[in-house]
């Protein structure tokens, strides 16, 4: 469950595949699982000092088979990119630099998690690193029964053309399951529950040239990138709730019903054609199967 | 026949064929040292050491580390990177390195020419696929000049973005040093142009 993010690693699709997709125990609480004694422990991480930036994998490995060769021009093309983003990044994160996002990501949790009076949410805390080790450390010390662990991305589409804040939600059991070491408290599969939340905020008519786009995010102060982040996190709000009081049910329904593809946003050349959980006048919230398993908020462009 | 291979080719080479069945990173947790080495972005070192020709004094009244975990760098390809554990004197010890980058670092405000005020904002590390990249950005406020205006606070901004060889001890912490002198190395040459103003 460590902040691996899905589409980075190829283990949570295989593992789906393998799983079935249509059964997913720990997308949803069941009445049972809402009540716990002693209440729940709640760590909220942002492993990040400034907003991140994407690149695309080179591929070429993949591509040709493998071997040495490949494997170092893949890292000499990754490398020269990832210079690339960072420098084009650079006038935003400056704008954005005095931009308290550790703060409101937890302040956004409590919010949430407070109003849902049977969480019996208790004792926050906040860290920057985030590892298995870490969080095992954290369920053998704590006198809860279970933990609830609230991880924060926040982070620039790769041709800049959107700012996408990610969140997962899990809660993890103290008790270690028999037959695994420590940290397979935190594997998916032993996770009481999971979601994984992607807020997509696009830029409206966007360049092709992510520095053009850059700039546009980082005006008047960033003007546009703060509106950005803060309605992310005004969303992360009600979606936490949301899916953490969705019953399995609910959750087996909106699985059932027929796919939309909202194919006039286009960011990253990716269409998100998913199943419609709620309709809103500027977004739309979608259930994405393939290639992870996630609720995506796609907002209208601004800009 | 002699073959001269780099080793960090090779050990990409040999993680590429062991990745796919263990993973061949390191991922125990990385305490920085605490010593600075400037070398990786030093500027002409015979300026630098023309010191006592250039008389730029500069006296650092104020180092206050900013950052919401002061003890941690983060996580990079699932390795905690940590700050040493005298963090204020690792940090006073990077920047008496000024030194390196043609000022002089004074105790006593009076014989200064330039005083300033340092704020380590962020400095973290992350990675993508092959890559690894540390940011460092501090905020420099100059609180008095013997002579003219001070400057308004400046950003200073140090990113080294580079291949994650095998997320080892010696790479991190050359990139977080690096990223640490891509900062002196602004600042220096600001402080130099400020001293000759």
């Amino acid at each position: 469950m460590v902040i691996v993010k899905c589409r980075w690693s190829a283990l949570p699709p295989i593992a789906m595949l393998l799983a079935g997709c249509i059964s997913v125990p720990n997308h949803s609480l069941t009445p049972l699982q809402r009540e716990i004694e002693g209440g729940r422990e709640v760590e909220v991480s942002v492993a990040q000092g400034e907003i991140k930036t994407n690149i695309n994998s080179s591929g070429l490995a993949a591509v040709t088979g493998g071997g040495f060769l490949a494997a170092a021009i893949d890292a000499s093309i990754e490398v020269h990119r990832a210079k690339l983003a960072e420098s084009y990044a650079k006038p935003l994160r400056d704008a954005l630099i005095e931009y308290d996002f550790d703060s409101k990501a937890q302040e956004t949790t409590k919010r949430a998690l407070t109003e849902l009076s049977w969480l019996r949410s208790t004792d926050y805390s906040f860290v920057k690193e985030v590892s298995a080790e870490n969080r095992s450390a954290k369920l053998d010390a704590t006198n809860s029964k279970q933990m609830i662990f609230v991880d924060y991305e926040y982070e620039l589409s790769v041709e800049f053309d959107a700012i996408e804040v990610n969140i997962l939600v899990a809660i993890a059991d103290k008790k270690i399951p028999s037959g695994y070491v420590p940290t397979g408290r935190l594997n998916p599969k032993n996770l009481v529950y999971q979601r994984w939340i992607n807020v997509i905020i696009p830029l409206s008519n966007p360049s092709s040239v992510a520095e053009e786009n850059v700039k546009r995010w980082a005006a008047d102060d960033a003007l546009l990138a703060r509106q950005a982040l803060n309605t992310s996190l005004e969303s992360a709000y009600w979606m936490i709730k949301k899916s953490l009081s969705q019953f399995p049910e609910e959750e087996r329904s909106i699985r059932k019903s027929k796919k939309i593809d909202l194919s006039q946003y286009h960011i990253k050349s990716q269409t998100y054609s998913g199943r419609v959980i709620e309709q809103k006048d500027n977004a739309s919230l979608l259930l994405l199967t393939w290639p992870d398993d996630k609720w995506v908020l796609l907002f209208n462009p601004i800009g | 026949m002699r073959f001269d291979f780099n080793p960090r080719l090779i050990r990409l080479y040999i993680c590429s064929l062991a990745v796919t069945i263990t993973g061949c990173m390191d991922t125990s947790p990385l305490v920085l040292k605490s010593t600075y080495e400037s070398l990786p972005a030093r500027p002409n070192i015979d300026q630098a050491r023309d010191k006592s020709a250039m008389a730029c004094t500069i006296n650092l009244d104020k180092l206050i580390d900013k950052r919401a975990d002061p003890l941690t760098l983060g996580t990079l390809a699932g390795r905690p990177v940590r700050t040493p554990p005298n963090r204020e004197r690792w940090l006073h010890q990077v920047f008496q390195r000024l030194d390196d980058y043609g000022v002089i670092m004074v105790g006593n405000e009076s014989t200064a020419k330039v005083q300033i005020e340092i704020e380590l904002l962020t400095a973290w590390v992350s990675g993508m696929y092959e890559t690894k990249t540390a940011n460092i950005v501090i905020r420099v406020t100059y609180l008095h000049r013997n002579d003219g205006e001070n400057p308004d606070p400046k950003l200073y901004r140090g990113a080294v973005s580079s291949v994650n060889w095998a997320n080892e001890d010696d790479e991190i912490q050359e990139m977080v040093d690096g990223a640490f002198a891509k900062i002196m190395q602004n600042l220096g040459a600001d402080l130099r142009s400020l001293c000759s103003t």
